[in-house]
């Protein structure tokens, strides 16, 4: 009996009117932000290729040890997946400046044409999250009120039917008939990519695409479902659609953007120049101290001439100092990062919020991929800081050796070559990690589905058929 | 006549069902969006107004150094930062105006993020656009006002009371000018009520002066411009469809693509038409150049041979022309792209309606113009005056404390339009929404008079 049901629901939606708008609006917007997408891909790989050998060129032509000192320039690869994810980085690709000691230095992203960031980017995240949800309700806001408003609900129910059977027999043909243009506008994206030689997908990626593709069914079949529910709260479908475009709104547009600066209005935290006005305070206040024992001992104004003691002092005061101010900054970004969850908290009131941090999580491209970057640039600058200390040692005890010999200074300046210098290695989160970071948001999306469907049920139980 | 159609459609409205959540929608959001982003801009006021007070305190401990030797010491350290102030209108619309830094570095380029900041910033801002008045309108007002409209003719159709109404002694266009009228009414005046609260909230929290009193008047009128286009449209979408359903995804379909698709899509098409070659490109093309220049330079060296200024003057004089022509042909094709992109955003109203509205409140893309001509006369004129602060120091001790006056550190500055002059610049904006209302009143009309009312 489901089976008839689902068909005939399916034959419904096939032959209306939105079904044929959703096929047209699914099919040019994902084929059109994959064409943009896969350009954007290709020249990111062009300017990564060349900018690593530019840059490994300047590391290979140096040929004194200071300029080492003043560090290496790190190009983060392009990750596939932005074909489909824009994604938190800034640009697809970026260089870095590395030294030693964790130094690391990012240069701003600054887009040149100034109208792009009035408008956000169409890829695939933005074309579910706000074009299909809004199809979804276009969808199923009419699923149970509008047969009512028809009559041919009464009929059904004259039937020997049970209303679960009815509920399920709708809720299914309706996301079929939803999910099929969608699905079939994705294939052809990708597709699309396949003609891009530069696109390559490894197995992260191809698996990652299946979990983001699984990831847009699920939080369509939750907004599905709660255009399902409205629909059997409702008797009229005229009601319905205006109840269900007022909670788009509010869901989709205004709550996750809203959310985020009312909770900075809530969970305040200090503004970054005030910290580090307390830092240059604490650096002050330290210096004056070091002056005042300075003067006590009444030693010179040349730290050359001064006592072995009087030099361990000052040292220690300026070590207290710099822990002080550390601690300051610290205490600073874990309050940002206090305001950052608690946000994040808030705004997943809104499944969009959910969805989209999903998704950029599996597509390898939020904010703990950010986290990992910068971790491996750390890292590697730890190791570039003892690759430069051992060229040093090589090159004074390159020179006391020459010098030995009576060799001239200028003579042996080319004479150590960096080509062993160690290369910044740097992969992509593996797929098993990137599943760890969204099973919350994966959860969350499960439960509205599964809440708004109860929901439709329970209130279609109770609904007065006439 | 007219006004017995009028005072039916808004009495229609007002009772009905949609009008009440609605009114209580918009209501709260214009609310929340001017009480959010004025609590912002007072955020970013005020970190402008405490950096501007810590480089005054720094010139003044400046000052008060008398060893010629550590003043000259402490003048190699510092440099003076340039301020941008930040616009007020930015409350309504913020535009590119939390995107350009607050702080100008006096040489080199914008400081970026430091690890730990870029680590721990919130990155949900950076994926929702910001919610401001003009957001607010953009998306929500003009889905309001289709959704209003929508079933206003095709509606009293399925009911029937349409042909009652035609039944008595009245000319169409005295029925679709009533429901424009009324309709529009009732849409204007909760939106008008919404916003004037909002407005007063700012004024009373002191953020206006006159001129930005006049941007929020003009951005105000503006966005009844704006929703009336929208209301417009959903009234000839109403006069094309026999059903109200059909009415109502023609409507959403429109809306979509107009406030979704093609105002996205027109970045991405400049693109494909117009390309810029990247930013790398032309600096490593600059850095080709430059080594040519060098190696030529250096085979003179070796020649060894005297006299032979006048060759190497040549050769530096061309590499400099050929980088100046290079960057003249990027910002050429720049400027090709930037306005392609806008023209073909213009194809939908919300573009035309965001460029006029951050243009009045002057935090459109001509903000990034006149920020980077700010800037770099700013670091030009800050490289004079600590030249001259050198010349100053070097050697002679300053007899007083006029040496360095407060006054006579660079002030950054970027040209701040007048109202007047925005207001000129979005004029064609302004005359396109004109335009679009224009053209779908009329299409209306025509749609109405061969309507089929049985």
């Amino acid at each position: 009996m489901l089976f008839h049901l689902v068909r005939k629901e399916l034959l419904d939606q096939l032959l209306s009117l939105r079904f044929a708008i959703a096929c047209v609006l699914c099919l040019v917007a994902l084929m059109l932000s994959a064409v943009v997408q896969a350009r954007d891909y290709r020249e990111a790989v062009s300017t990564f290729n060349m900018n690593t050998v530019v840059h490994r060129d300047a590391v290979l032509q140096k040929d004194d040890i200071a300029e080492l000192q003043r560090g290496i320039e790190i190009d983060r690869p392009p990750n596939a997946m932005n074909m489909l994810v824009r994604g938190l980085a800034p640009q697809l690709t970026e260089s870095v400046e590395v030294r030693g000691g964790g130094q690391l230095k990012f240069v701003r992203a600054y887009e040149r044409n100034p109208v792009i960031p009035l408008f956000p980017s169409v890829d695939f995240v933005f074309i579910v999250g706000v074009i299909m949800s809004l199809l979804a309700l276009a969808f199923s806001y009419d699923a149970v009120s509008g047969e009512q408003e028809s009559g041919v609900l009464k009929l059904l129910m004259s039937y020997a039917l049970p209303r679960d059977t009815v509920i399920l027999g709708k809720w299914i043909g309706g996301y079929v008939a939803l999910v099929t243009p969608f699905l079939l506008a994705f294939v052809a994206a990708l597709t699309i990519g396949a003609f891009f030689p530069e696109v390559e997908y490894g197995l992260n990626e191809m698996l990652a695409i299946l979990g983001l593709l699984a990831l847009a069914l699920l939080y369509l079949a939750a907004i599905y479902s709660l255009g399902l529910l409205v629909s059997t709260l409702t008797q009229l479908a005229s009601t319905s659609i205006a109840v269900l475009l007022l909670l788009w709104v509010a869901l989709i547009l205004a709550v996750p953007n809203m959310v985020i600066y009312a909770t900075g209005q809530v969970v305040r935290v200090p503004s970054r120049e005030s910290v580090d006005r307390e830092g240059g305070q604490l650096r002050e206040e330290g210096r004056l101290k070091a002056e005042a024992i300075q003067k006590a001992e009444g030693a010179s104004w040349d730290n050359e001439e001064w006592s072995e003691e009087l030099r361990a002092e000052i040292a220690a005061l300026n070590r207290e100092v710099e822990v002080a101010v550390r601690k300051r900054e610290e205490s600073y970004l874990a309050q940002v990062r206090n305001q950052s969850s608690w946000s994040g908290i808030a705004a997943r009131l809104s499944p969009l919020t959910s969805f989209n941090m999903a998704a950029y999580d599996i597509a390898a491209d939020g904010m703990e991929q950010e986290r990992r970057f910068v971790a491996a640039l750390q890292g590697y600058s730890q190791v570039w800081g003892s690759y430069v200390e051992g060229r040093e040692t090589a090159w004074r005890d390159l020179v006391e050796h020459r010098r030995d010999q009576g060799e001239q200074d200028g003579r042996f300046q080319r004479a150590l070559k960096y080509g062993d210098y160690p290369r910044f290695k740097f992969e992509y989160m593996s797929f098993a990690d990137r599943l760890e970071l969204i099973w919350l948001d994966v959860l969350l999306l499960l439960m509205w589905a599964a809440l708004f469907f109860m929901a439709s049920y329970i209130s279609f139980l109770r609904y007065n058929i006439h | 006549m007219l006004s017995h159609i009028i005072k039916k459609e808004i009495i229609n409205n007002i009772l009905s069902f949609r009008f009440a959540i609605s009114y209580v929608l918009l209501f709260a959001l214009v609310l929340l969006a001017v009480f959010l982003m004025s609590n912002e801009y007072g955020t970013r006021q005020r970190e402008y107004a405490s950096i501007n007070k810590k480089e005054r305190a720094r010139i003044d401990q400046l000052q008060r150094i008398e060893d010629p030797r550590a003043l000259f010491r402490a003048i190699s350290a510092v440099s003076f930062n340039g301020l941008r102030q930040p616009r007020s209108a930015s409350i309504l619309a913020r535009g590119l105006d939390g995107e350009i830094p607050i702080e100008v570095p006096a040489y080199g380029a914008i400081r970026g993020l430091s690890s730990a900041e870029r680590v721990g910033r919130n990155a949900l801002r950076e994926v929702f656009q910001a919610p401001d008045f003009v957001y607010v309108v953009n998306v929500v007002m003009s889905l309001l006002a289709l959704l209003f409209v929508f079933d206003t003719i095709c509606g009293e159709k399925e009911q029937g009371t349409l042909k009652l109404l035609l039944a008595h002694s009245l000319p169409r266009d005295t029925v679709l000018l009533g429901k424009w009228v009324g309709g529009y009414i009732s849409v204007a005046m909760p939106f008008s009520m919404a916003a004037l609260a909002g407005f007063t909230y700012v004024y009373a929290s002191g953020a206006l002066n006159a001129d930005g009193l006049w941007r929020f008047v003009l951005i105000y009128g503006l966005s009844l411009v704006y929703i009336s286009a929208f209301f417009t449209l959903g009234l000839m979408i109403s006069t094309l469809a026999h059903r109200t359903s059909t009415a109502l995804l023609i409507a959403l379909l429109v809306w979509i693509c107009w406030i979704l698709v093609v105002p996205n899509i027109a970045p991405v098409v400049a693109r494909l038409v117009a390309p810029v070659p990247s930013r790398q490109v032309i600096e490593s093309e600059k850095a080709a150049i430059d080594r040519e220049a060098q190696l030529l330079l250096s085979g003179i060296q070796k020649r060894k041979v005297y006299g032979d200024e006048k060759e190497v003057e040549r050769i530096r004089r061309d590499a400099a022309g050929k980088m100046r022509k290079l960057e003249q042909f990027y910002v050429e094709r720049l400027q090709v792209q930037i306005e392609l992109t806008q023209n073909l955003a213009r194809l939908s109203p919300s573009a035309s309606f965001l460029f006029a509205a951050t243009r009045l409140a002057g935090t459109g893309p001509v903000l990034a113009g006149y920020f980077d001509q700010g800037m770099a006369r700013y670091q030009h004129e800050y490289g004079r005056f600590r030249r001259e602060l050198y010349h100053a120091t070097i050697g002679n001790k300053p007899q007083d404390g006029d040496w360095l006056r407060a006054e006579d550190v660079p002030r950054f500055f970027i040209t701040l339009e007048k109202v007047a002059d925005s207001l000129d610049a979005a004029l064609f904006d302004v005359l396109l929404l004109l335009v679009f209302n224009a053209l779908f009143f009329m299409l209306a009309y025509a749609f109405f008079l061969r309507y089929d009312v049985t």
